[in-house]
């Protein structure tokens, strides 16, 4: 009994954790300017994720060690560098990203600027980091964002024409004034949204901190692979939102307040307070798990003591680092930078790292001295090398789809 | 040569590449910056529908009103470097100006009325958001 409802708990946790701001924003942006005619990239991501987090979490059950160690033990220090360099790079872009957006969920509850609210948020995020323990945030935080599920309540509430929802799927829609590159702009950046390098990162190092086994393989098998693709039919729910109510009236949605109009209409106050408090708990445990993730990639890379099942003093360095990372994150939304450009950058630019990340995993996940009787079989293995040519594939269009488009303007 | 240094140098390229190839009309510029006037009029109006039968909240709909004023303002600026090189192309850039002053003007004065009387009327809205269209489907009609 005990065992099932861990395995619930987990796959739970992994749904209601599956979305951050870049999923919000970039699905809600794609909804109100093309339908649901991207929906396939949102299913291509949930794939790709599933593959990448599935091996991940077992690369750091079996070796016992998280991602960056063995990066930086298989590829050696000098491409390690410049893997840790775009990563953190990344990372820190996507950390103050959540950050913002929890500071923008914390406005549509108080009127008050979102800019009062960015340090606030981040000393909270700071203070659940330090006293905390590492399984209830990661339960609290999935469990509160599974209030996100009132997209795919609204979405019904909403009453649409199912028929044209689904010739949306397979057809592209646009409101006349989409070009072709917006439109595969917009497929990289839901590629990266879904599939963000910091997912990975906290996912491998959390089996660490959990303390992971050949035993734990299983459960964590399911938590990928059933609570993934239900977090991603949330993504496909705030599209279809945005996509019933925003793209008849040429609404393209440049803010986080204009997603709430759509659940608004469909279900009144009530609904708003539960997807706004979805909001705070998806964007708070996205920023928890980036800021960890900060610490993680650096701690991993130079052998310092890390995690948060050791007390902060026995992991200075560690903490320190994240203290860092949040600082830097407060003084970059102070400079008035939209969080929503932010968002909209860090899940492109993810795009452009993951290669980075996947293939050394993809190596190690093959390698019999680290894996044993646990490497890949051929079918993963199939699926993963297709899902590396795609990987390339998105990560070199990426920023040149961002410049012919400004950015998918 | 190392592989990494060879792909980056062809990333390099091919953003040059597209960076070069990058072109887009005045006309276009005057469409992008109307198209974004008329989402924050019609988000704004949209907005207050749905405040009135008390369907949405004073925070959410005070943030809205706020965003996308701020969103119309940049719509304006957008325009400031916009080159005109004909007169026809003077004309458009001028109705289309004025079209984005007056959409600027209505969310301004929504966004204050709301927040001092929390009520607003969406007519000067749905006025500023007709005279929008009407300049935008004239630039759409002459491409």
């Amino acid at each position: 009994m005990k065992r099932v409802f861990g395995l619930a708990l987990g796959i739970l946790t992994a749904i209601g954790g599956f979305v951050d701001i870049g999923d919000l924003v970039t699905n809600a942006v794609v909804g109100s300017r093309f339908g649901l005619s991207l929906a396939w990239a949102v299913l291509v991501g949930v794939v790709g994720i599933c593959i990448f987090a599935q091996m991940s979490g077992r690369v750091a059950a079996v070796s016992g060690r998280a991602t960056f160690e063995l990066i930086r033990e298989r590829l050696g220090p000098r491409v390690a560098v410049m893997n840790l360099g775009a990563s953190f790079l990344i990372n820190l872009m996507t950390l103050t990203a959540e950050i913002g957006g929890v500071a923008l969920a914390l406005q549509l509850v108080s009127s008050v600027n979102y800019l009062l609210w960015v340090p606030f948020a981040a000393i909270a995020v700071w203070l659940v980091i330090w006293r905390v323990k590492f399984k209830i945030m990661e339960n609290v935080a999935g469990l509160v964002g599974l209030c996100l599920i009132g997209f795919a309540v609204g979405l019904f509430l909403l009453g649409p024409d199912w028929n044209e929802l689904g010739r949306q799927v397979l057809q592209e829609v646009s409101t006349g004034t989409e070009k072709a590159t917006t439109y595969w702009f917009y497929a990289v950046a839901l590629f990266g949204a879904a599939m963000t390098p910091y997912e990975v990162f906290f996912f491998s190092s959390g089996a660490v901190e959990e303390g992971w086994t050949t035993k734990d393989l299983a459960e964590s098998r399911a938590n990928v692979l059933v609570g993934f693709p239900l977090g991603g039919l949330l993504s496909l729910a705030i599209a279809g939102c945005a996509a019933v109510v925003l793209l008849p009236e040429l609404i393209g949605v440049t803010a986080l307040s204009q997603v709430m109009l759509p659940v608004a209409m469909a279900g009144g106050k009530l609904l708003l307070a539960f997807i706004i408090l979805g909001v705070v708990a998806a964007t708070a445990g996205a920023a928890l798990e980036t800021t960890l993730s900060a610490g993680y990639t650096i701690a991993q890379f130079l052998g310092w003591p890390w995690g948060k099942f050791r007390p902060p003093a026995q992991a200075a360095r560690f903490h320190l680092l994240m203290i860092i990372c949040l600082l830097v994150g407060i003084g970059t939304l102070m400079t008035g930078v939209d969080p929503i450009q932010v968002t909209e950058f860090s899940v492109v630019f993810s795009a452009v790292a993951l290669p980075l990340t996947y293939l050394p995993i993809l190596i190690v996940a093959n390698d019999p001295e680290y894996m044993g009787e646990h490497v890949n079989g051929r079918i993963l293995n199939g699926a993963a090398l297709v899902y590396l040519v795609i990987i390339l594939a998105a990560a070199l269009a990426a920023v040149p789809l961002m410049i012919i488009t400004g950015a998918g303007q | 040569m190392g592989v990494w240094a060879r792909l980056a140098g062809l990333v390099f390229f091919l953003v040059l590449l597209s960076g070069c190839s990058q072109q887009s009309s005045a006309t276009d510029d005057l469409i992008h910056a109307l198209t974004e006037t008329h989402s924050a009029l019609a988000s704004s109006i949209l907005a207050i529908e749905l405040y009135d039968p008390q369907r949405s909240t004073q925070a959410v709909t005070d943030t809205v009103l706020g965003d996308m004023a701020k969103q119309a303002v940049d719509a304006e600026s957008a325009l400031e470097p916009v080159k005109v090189d004909s007169e026809q192309l003077k004309s458009d850039r001028d109705a289309a100006l004025a079209a984005i002053q007056s959409g600027v003007a209505a969310l301004f004065t929504s966004r204050d009325n709301f927040s001092q009387r929390g009520a607003v009327d969406t007519a000067g809205l749905e006025s500023a958001d007709q005279q929008v269209n009407d300049v935008l489907n004239q630039l759409r009609g002459s491409r």
